[in-house]
């Protein structure tokens, strides 16, 4: 979840249909028009005060953690707002201290955790409603599985100094990809002219 | 009510008109829609939204906290404790990739799991970029 992008995501609904909206909303920062301000606006729901409300409800939590919300929306302009603990990919990258996941998942590693980080964020989510049921074991794997799928490699050890490197190399890489793409976006840009 | 006057015009039939003038480039003005990639004004959207939680870059401190567990502004991320205060199944945990079906023993329900898996795998690429036909699927394989 790219943090510094506010864009909620939204799954489609028929302003005809179920009456709630199931969303990603960073917290404390509900406002802008495209994600929310339609899609609220289009169901009566007045737009400034939900994101008031919202924010109200979200203070304690860190400015910008993308916040899983669903908006039960009620008769008379009401609307009824029932939170969820962030995704399991966002407490992964926190805790490998990366944006985002690897760009090619199973060619490159993305970065890197401990089975203890596992732990910790598996005692953290485990709290969910839907997800109490589960013993802690597998709530560890079902997060080792997530970060499979996101190019995050979970370690049984990982030093300090081991980590530095490993996080000075993927920074190094970042920047070459994004060189390379900037080239071939300028590359691009001159064969559609000429 | 008289019918409207249908004049035959370049414009309103594109077609015949081709044939006759053969092939005429007229400068039409249209808006230009944003095909080339906007990579410049692209940046420059990440200044204007709000940045989320700072990361953590300190490898030090990613390998002795639980960075981002704690999502409350009170309170602080848990520390890593030492390796005996955890489970001992945490150490037994399979971290590797997933197993696949040569790995696995023919019969079990992993097994069985996995083959399904890789039979949809291998239907999807096989239908991608086929348009919706009305064939049979075709026939599972059962090893």
């Amino acid at each position: 979840m790219s943090k510094g992008v506010k864009a909620a995501k939204k799954m489609a609904q028929a302003v005809g249909g179920p009456n709630f909206i199931k969303g990603l909303v960073p917290a404390g920062q509900a406002l802008p028009a495209p994600p929310l301000g339609p899609i609220l606006g289009q169901r009566g729901i007045p737009i400034a005060q939900f994101c008031k409300d919202f924010n109200e409800k979200t203070k304690h939590i860190k400015e910008g953690v993308p916040v899983p919300c669903k908006i039960t929306i009620l008769p008379n302009r009401k609307w009824n707002i029932e939170f969820k603990l962030p995704p399991v990919s966002y407490f992964l990258k926190a805790a490998a201290g990366v944006a985002k996941g690897a760009h090619s998942t199973g060619h490159e590693v993305g970065g890197i955790v401990t089975v203890k980080h596992v732990y910790e964020i598996a005692k953290v989510k485990g709290q969910e409603e839907h997800l109490k049921h589960l013993t802690l074991e597998q709530m560890c794997k079902s997060i080792i599985g997530q970060a499979r799928s996101m190019g995050i490699q979970v370690v049984h050890q990982l030093e300090a100094e081991e980590y530095g490197v490993f996080l000075k190399e993927l920074a190094e890489r970042r920047k070459r990809e994004a060189e390379e793409k900037a080239a071939a976006a300028e590359e691009a840009l001159k064969g559609m002219r000429s | 009510m008289a019918a409207p006057m249908r004049f035959l015009t370049r414009r309103t039939c594109p077609q015949i008109c081709h044939r006759i003038l053969g092939c005429v480039n007229v400068q039409v003005a249209n808006y230009a829609k944003a095909k080339v990639p906007a990579f410049k004004g692209a940046k420059d959207l990440t200044s204007e939204k709000p940045k989320g939680p700072s990361i953590e870059t300190d490898p030090a401190v990613l390998t002795t906290q639980c960075c981002g567990a704690n999502i409350y502004k009170d309170g602080s991320d848990p520390p890593l404790r030492p390796d005996e205060e955890y489970p001992d199944w945490l150490w037994k945990l399979h971290l590797g990739p997933a197993a696949t079906l040569d790995d696995l023993e023919p019969g079990t329900k992993k097994y069985f799991k996995r083959l399904r898996k890789e039979n949809i795998w291998a239907d999807n690429a096989r239908r991608k970029g086929k348009k919706f036909s009305v064939q049979a699927p075709p026939a599972r394989k059962y090893e």
